[in-house]
């Protein structure tokens, strides 16, 4: 077996709400390896978010070590973070997050302006992105002038411009109708069954989750027993 | 570079504040431009190679006392002087109050000398001028405010003096300042003996042309020293100081614009700080979307820094260029009634104005612009404006 791409060990996150003190982490252990499809599924509250956004290297653990494509995420300060984000890391949101004033195209090329790709070469790429996605005839629009999923296809599309090491889908299909969230569906697997992309979704929605060949069920802050790690 | 065609899409995002906040800052810049502008023409009135070597000799007391004529004699026999002028300022009224401008008598017989390239005309004006006792010359600028001609009759109702003058136009000059009349001291000197009963015999000030720029204040020394012990000891110092005490009188005119043009930044910077804030809260998410992405917090202030600047650069470009090319098209000198020959919005004014528009957006971005660049990825992205 390969090693891990991500490699979790006794992670904690707490939060300080006022006087009181919540646990949304508590001492989770994880391995996701290369190529992995994996769904992160839990009712709201149980950390599933937490941990996701930990992995992207958006939010700091309290305790516990998380190591990605064998770099440790707490030994990184906020600049190194963020320049690890944009190699490592394609994040797609729940609301898609599109940038309004920029056209599909423009919203993708974001993350590319951050390296010292030409203009040639960011057009190429994204390009590339939009017609995994399937949208080159969209490429001039607006997000508002974009169905939900067409926005959702954008917004992965901006997730991948940068060919990352993992993609991570924080409810992807939560403001999607049934059509479209199979559309966003499909566009996942296929990023992870004919490139190899790994990638780490948390969804509420079964329907989501018998897309992934991983499942872990998150309670409370913990793994539980009989979803600790289901291989499908 | 590759940021600028996202920098100002962000900059237009909302166009309607856009425009009022540049429009706001443009006004005001103006005004702050206008206001400079004044402050720079009274502290540094028109210079030519004349005036450079011109005095002026008042009494010491103030500009209000005068001096005997017999002055104009003793000062010509001073070391370093070339040519003296007795003058005298006559405040008449032309028709009516509200057409003011300056009016003097002068001895002609050094006015030529004195004034130099400054009063210049042809020569057959300048024969007749000083061969006709109530003959006067005005400059281009004032004959062509009320369309006169030579030869024109000028009526001038005395305010100071109990004296009117009845004058014939007999020569038009052109020079830095076209905004004034000179007639003769004689015929002044003679209506106003006619008041007394004797004989005047007095002028205001005495116009001094020295030999060399070197000998100006060697020959004003020499000057005040002559009549230091006599009744009308005098105060003689160079045109240009001479006009800037002139002006001292207004008040502290530099501490009044000075004021009004802080005034006028501090609002600017209220008014821009509040919108740029406005406008930075409303993005906060996006702000964590960007972070998210891989910007860098001092890519995020660079971004909202220059969003900021651009807007206010911008507005303050388009006031203070908006205040030179207007006024560049205004005679001043006419609207001001010869109070200001020129108004030059100079290139240092327009070099403050923009470094001004620099600092209100970087003052008014600062805060806001720091602040969301350190706000946690996290936060921002769970912010709902």
């Amino acid at each position: 077996m390969s090693e891990p791409l991500i490699e979790i060990s006794a992670l904690s996150k707490v939060f300080q709400r006022d006087s009181v003190e919540v646990r949304a982490l508590d001492r989770v252990d994880m391995q996701v390896f290369p190529g992995d499809f994996v769904c992160l599924m839990g009712p709201s509250g149980s950390g599933k978010s937490t941990l996701l956004n930990i992995i992207a290297g958006v939010d700091r653990p309290s305790e516990g070590s998380v190591i990605v494509a064998g770099e440790s995420l707490n030994e990184m300060s906020e600049d190194e973070l963020a320049a690890w984000r944009n190699h490592h890391v394609g994040f797609v949101f729940q609301h898609f997050n599109l940038i309004p004033v920029l056209t599909a195209f423009e919203n993708v090329e974001l993350p590319l302006l951050l390296t010292s790709l030409s203009k040639k070469e960011r057009r190429e790429h994204v390009t590339t992105a939009m017609e995994l996605v399937g949208l080159t005839d969209r490429m001039d629009h607006y997000p508002r002038q974009l169905s939900g999923g067409q926005e959702q296809r954008v917004a992965i599309a901006r997730a991948i411009v940068t060919d990352p090491t993992c993609v991570l889908a924080d409810e992807p299909t939560g403001d999607l109708d049934a059509h479209s969230a199979r559309e966003v569906l499909e566009v996942l697997k296929g990023l992870n069954e004919q490139f190899k992309k790994t990638i780490m979704m948390v969804t509420h929605d079964p329907h989501a989750a018998a897309y992934a060949s991983t499942r872990y069920q998150l309670e409370k802050g913990v793994f539980s027993k009989e979803g600790a790690r289901q291989t499908v | 570079m590759k940021f600028l065609p996202f920098l100002l899409r962000n900059v237009f995002r909302n166009r309607r504040r856009t425009v009022l906040t540049v429009t706001s800052i443009a006004v005001s810049l103006f005004l702050v431009a206008t206001l400079l502008t004044v402050l720079s023409e009274l502290n540094e009135p028109p210079s030519t190679p004349d005036s450079a070597l011109r005095l002026i000799s008042r009494h010491k007391v103030s500009l209000a006392n005068i001096l005997p004529k017999a002055h104009q004699a003793k000062i010509r026999s001073v070391p370093g002087v070339k040519g003296v002028c007795g003058s005298m300022w006559y405040g008449g009224v032309y028709k009516d109050p509200s057409n003011f401008f300056a009016q003097f008598a002068l001895t002609t017989d050094d006015m030529m000398e004195v004034y130099g390239n400054d009063v210049v005309m042809s020569e057959a004006e300048k024969q007749a001028f000083l061969k006709e006792r109530t003959a006067c010359v005005a400059g281009r600028k004032l004959a062509k405010r009320f369309n006169w001609k030579l030869g024109e009759k000028i009526f001038l109702k005395g305010t100071v003096f109990p004296f009117n003058a009845e004058l014939t136009l007999r020569g038009i000059y052109e020079g830095p300042d076209e905004s004034s009349l000179f007639f003769h001291w004689e015929y002044f000197n003679e209506g106003m003996s006619k008041e007394f009963g004797g004989t005047a015999d007095f002028c205001g000030f005495y116009v001094i042309k020295a030999e060399s720029a070197e000998a100006v204040p060697i020959v004003a020394e020499k000057i005040d020293a002559l009549f230091r012990n006599t009744t009308a000891p005098t105060k003689t110092e160079s045109e240009k100081s001479f006009i800037l005490g002139f002006i001292s009188m207004l008040g502290n005119v530099q501490l009044l614009i000075t004021s009004i043009c802080s005034g006028v930044i501090f609002a600017i910077v209220l008014v821009a700080a509040n919108t740029i804030a406005m406008s930075i809260r409303e993005r906060t998410r996006e702000i964590g979307i960007l972070k998210a992405l891989g910007f860098r917090r001092s890519q995020i202030l660079f971004l909202l820094l220059s969003e900021a600047i651009f807007i206010t650069l911008g507005g303050s470009l388009i006031g203070s260029w908006g205040a030179r090319l207007l006024y560049s098209s205004i005679d001043f000198s006419a609207v001001t009634a010869g109070f200001f020959q020129r108004f030059y919005v100079t290139p240092e004014t327009l070099t403050l104005c923009a470094l001004i528009g620099l600092g209100v957006g970087v003052v008014s971005a600062g805060v806001p612009a720091w602040q969301a660049s350190r706000r946690p990825v996290v936060d921002a992205l769970r912010r709902v404006v």
